[in-house]
């Protein structure tokens, strides 16, 4: 049996319907009521009308005397009116008449009997009265019949409503079976329902159930879909947390809740599983000396409400410091907790990494000294404190003497580790308070700040030269060195730090020129040859923007055969506007002293290409070699500038003959060989210059892309009197003709080396013996008397 | 002229036409009455109803005959009615079972008693007679016999009930 609920669709409808049922019986009995009423009524008034009927006939009967009439109308009344017991009739006189049915009625009054009398006027005179006794006898009758119809259609209704209650109850039914269906509906399994009736409301109702079920079913899909991607992407930060080694937390204050990332427990280096988190407890993983720090800023953001953004260290659970970046921001709700969210990042490797970097920008990474940069730094800083203490600085610039030798001998590696050695001395022979640092290959600089006197420099100047001069022993081999220091005193000989350097590296420079292995004091010579030596640097700055006064001379190359010109290199002079003409060897070891080789080269270079333009004009076709520097050769924009070169001064190519030297290209191997493939791939011929000082293996001088071979003067010039040299240089050409290249020989200034070389099959021959280098008219007009 | 006689002469025509009438109406309804009497048959004669109807003019006579017409050889009530014309003058004292009058007023007045004392019902063709007979007939707005009790009474004639629902009684209101 169905519990039925009070507010239920069938429960209001058996309530109506029992409500209508009561108020159908109420009426019902009413009715009954009322028409027994009516019907006694109606009997009553029937009774009394025809009593009232023959009362005016009575009356005229009475009247006049007549009696007859009056007993037919009394017995008429009886006849016709069953109900009626009796009647009555008194005249006024006394006498009366009496009708009756059965005993007496108005002998003794009776239950059920109604009594009623009539007046019987003529006229307005009462001429007598009638009293009747009559029983309600139709009425009844009447009424037990109408009740029985009624009783009997009554059952009619209320079995009629029993029916109805049924069909409804079991169409509404039909609804709590849809109910229970849906109560029981497999979310998992989504299908529509069928119609528990088939009636319309129930068809209806089914059909909007499984129309929603249907969208229910693709919204579950669309959920599934969202769900999937959510738990897809849930996966992908989890993964990107992991990777950015990031962790995410969301702190309450007020309830001192706390919710963090899988990231931060692994950053943290604890087991998920095995411990709650608290906020206590991720304060207590943070270092000591940064615990203040972090709780100070959260105050601050929950107070301010604002953003917070810091670097702190964490002790992890296994003791490993790790830095994090942690920032966030505060949100304060009005119907709602306050909210800090936030993100932790470990940042260790980024702050190792850069305090590494950092190190490496301030420090030379052989040594561990100080670089020149921080060199420049701490110097300005200890200059500016000295003035302000008015001390005096002193500047120690030392420099290992013959360390190319070591290079060049032992291998770099030698050189490197020689270098080590040298700075553990120097840095065990300070005190704490100086400055040590290497700011160039083998040049270490040493500040000393607390200096009593100059003969305190002067004593550990001394000390160091004392404790570097000796035998090491590095990777089995045994070698000297010594060391050269100059020394510079602030404020005496300057102030700026940078001159400070450059004036110990001039009284270095200036040791080195006394013979080495000693220490130089800055003073005013060294200062007058430096300014002089600045002066030139100057002049030569001015000079490269210029196209006059560093000018080209040409040094012609002779077919030993045929006695024509190949070609010629090319060399510079320098037309100083007040000093004359300078030849090389004034102002090239200036130039490269002073970082101005590039330019240098790019000038000649750019000149080179010029000559050959103007001459292509004039159809005159003759080759240049020009030298490529060390540096230039290294220039990763040498094959760009080439090419702008070709654009410029639209010549062939192959009448250009870059010359580089054998060693240059021994640096990087590789390197040198992929540089000198895309010269040639450019069209550009390639010799090598000074052949014969390097060391060359023929494997190596197989793999190299080049065209000519220039066998160094110091091969030719005493050829004549050592058959060694000659020898040297059979196999030089022979090496040459073997790797089908052309054969230079540089320097033959007499008949002897013209006619040896000859006889070895040089090719070619470029020396005073032909022509010394010439300026261009001279050599236009040489190159066209041996056209 | 002429239609001067034709007016003169219509409400002669009219006037006879409608004694026809009246004496037909009459006739039906006096004959039916007789037998409201409680001892119409002590008063029957030869098992008959016998009606002498009393004139006492030429054009009475004609009324009267008229109402032989229609009442002679009637039957109501399985009895046979037979009427018969009497002149007032030749009245007789053969006792009739019922008298209708077609009299003047003052040869009413002379012989109403003699008729109401021989205990017989007496009708007056005319309305305006009824304080000398017993029963006439009331033509208003409709036709209801009208009965004079006291004669009645005085002619110890008691009618059926139903006399007193039908007729008009004289005396209550006097026209």
């Amino acid at each position: 049996m169905m519990k039925i609920n009070r507010n239920s669709l069938h429960f209001k409808i058996i309530l109506v319907i029992v409500s209508v049922f009561i108020v159908f019986i109420i009426f019902f009995i009413e009715d009954l009521q009322l028409t027994k009423e009516a019907m006694e009524r109606m009997e009553q008034v029937k009774v009394e009308s025809a009593i009232q009927n023959n009362i005016p006939s009575i009356a005229d009967a009475l009247y006049f005397g007549f009696e007859k009439p009056i007993e037919d109308i009394g017995n008429m009344i009886l006849a016709e009116n069953n109900n009626i017991l009796g009647i009555l009739i008194k005249r006024s006189n006394g006498k009366s008449y009496l009708y009756k049915r059965g005993r007496n009625p108005f002998r003794v009054k009776e239950d059920g009997v109604i009594y009623k009398t009539f007046s019987i006027e003529k006229g307005v005179k009462k001429i007598g009265e009638l009293s009747v006794a009559y029983k309600l006898i139709l009425s009844k009758q009447h009424f037990n019949e109408y009740r029985k119809s009624a009783i009997i259609f009554a059952l009619f209704i209320v079995f009629s409503i029993i029916i109805a209650m049924r069909y409804l109850y079991k169409k509404i039914k039909s609804l709590n079976v849809l109910a229970e269906k849906l109560r029981n509906f497999d979310l998992q399994n989504i299908d529509t329902i069928e119609s528990p009736d088939n009636y319309y409301e129930v068809k209806y109702i089914t059909q909007a159930i499984n129309r929603l079920l249907e969208r229910i079913n693709d919204y579950a899909k669309s959920l599934k879909t969202v769900n999937k991607n959510l738990l897809k992407n849930k996966k992908r930060l989890i993964d990107a947390q992991r990777i950015a080694q990031m962790s995410s937390w969301t702190y309450w204050p007020d309830t001192k809740e706390i919710e963090v990332s899988h990231e931060f427990y692994r950053i943290l280096e604890i087991d998920a599983k095995k411990r709650d988190i608290s906020i206590n407890t991720i304060v207590n993983f943070i270092h000591i000396d940064d615990k203040e720090l972090f709780l100070n800023s959260l105050k601050r953001s929950i107070e301010n409400g604002s953003r917070f953004d810091f670097i702190h260290r964490i002790v992890t659970e296994r003791g490993k410091i790790k830095y994090l970046h942690t920032e966030g921001r505060v949100r304060k709700f009005k119907n709602a907790p306050t909210e800090i969210m936030g993100v932790s990042m470990d940042v260790t490797e980024e702050i190792e990494a850069k305090q590494k970097a950092e190190h490496m920008a301030f420090h030379d990474p052989l040594t561990n000294l100080l670089n020149r940069r921080a060199f420049l730094d701490k110097i300005d800083y200890l200059t500016k404190l000295a003035k302000h203490h008015e001390q005096i600085v002193a500047i120690l610039f030392l420099d290992i003497d013959n360390f190319k030798f070591v290079n060049d001998s032992y291998g770099h590696s030698v050189g490197d580790e020689l270098l080590i050695k040298v700075a553990n001395i120097l840095k065990s022979s300070i005190q704490d308070t100086d400055l040590i640092a290497r700011i160039g290959g083998d040049e270490f600089v040493i500040v000393l700040t607390d200096i009593e006197n100059v003969e305190s420099i002067e004593e550990l100047a001394k000390k160091l030269l004392n404790s570097i001069t000796r035998n090491f022993n590095i990777k089995h081999h045994s070698f000297a060195v010594t060391a050269s220091i100059g020394i510079a005193l602030y404020p005496d000989d300057a102030t700026e730090p940078e001159t400070l350097l450059q004036y110990a590296d001039a009284a270095m420079f200036e040791a080195k020129k006394l013979g080495k292995n000693r220490y130089q004091f800055f003073n005013s010579k060294i200062r007058s040859r430096l300014n002089e030596h600045l002066r030139i640097v100057e002049d030569i700055k001015d000079a490269l923007r210029v196209e006059d006064q560093i000018r080209l001379y040409f040094q012609p190359q002779i077919e030993l055969s045929t006695g024509k010109m190949r070609g010629a290199e090319v060399l510079t002079r320098w037309m100083h506007p007040k000093k004359g003409l300078l030849f090389p060897n004034s102002y090239i070891p200036i130039i490269e002293s002073s970082a101005l080789m590039l330019e240098y080269d790019r000038y000649v270079l750019k000149m080179a290409f010029k000559q050959l333009y103007e001459w292509s004009k004039e159809g005159k076709v003759w080759k240049l070699g020009v030298n490529l520097s060390a540096q230039q050769f290294n220039d990763k924009s040498l094959i760009d500038r080439l090419n702008e070169l070709l654009k410029q001064y639209p010549i062939d190519p192959s009448l250009i003959e870059l010359e580089i030297t054998e060693t240059l290209q021994l640096e990087d191997v590789e390197t040198s060989i992929m540089m000198l493939q895309d010269i040639k791939n450019l069209g550009f011929k390639i010799s090598i210059d000074d052949f014969g000082t390097g060391y060359s293996s023929l494997s190596y001088l197989k793999r190299l892309p080049f065209d000519v071979i220039k066998i160094d003067r110091e091969f030719i010039k005493d050829m004549h009197l050592d058959s060694d040299d000659i020898v040297i240089v059979k196999l030089m050409i022979q090496i040459a003709k073997t790797l089908e290249k052309e054969v230079v020989a540089e320097g033959p200034d007499m008949e002897e080396h013209i006619k040896i070389l000859k006889e070895l099959s040089c090719d070619y021959a470029q020396g005073f013996y032909y022509s010394k280098a010439i300026e261009l008219k001279e050599f236009e007009r040489y190159a066209e008397s041996k056209s | 002229m002429y239609r001067l006689i034709l007016i003169l002469l219509m409400p002669i025509f009219l006037f006879a036409h409608i004694d026809t009438d009246l004496a037909r109406i009459e006739s039906g309804l006096f004959s039916k009455m007789i037998f409201l009497d409680y001892d119409y048959k002590d008063k029957l004669i030869d098992g008959k109803v016998v009606i002498y109807i009393l004139y006492d003019s030429p054009e009475h006579e004609e009324i009267a005959e008229e109402f032989v017409n229609f009442l002679n050889n009637k039957d109501v009530l399985n009895t046979t009615i037979s009427a018969k014309k009497c002149s007032y003058n030749s009245f007789k004292r053969e006792l009739p079972t019922a008298y209708i009058t077609i009299l003047e007023e003052k040869n009413m007045k002379k012989i109403s008693n003699k008729l109401i004392y021989q205990e017989r019902l007496v009708f007056a063709s005319d309305k305006s007679l009824i304080g000398y007979a017993m029963v006439s007939i009331y033509l208003g707005s409709r036709i209801m016999p009208i009965i004079n009790p006291k004669l009645i009474k005085e002619g110890n004639i008691e009618l059926r009930p139903i006399i007193f629902k039908v007729a008009k009684v004289y005396g209550d209101d006097e026209d």
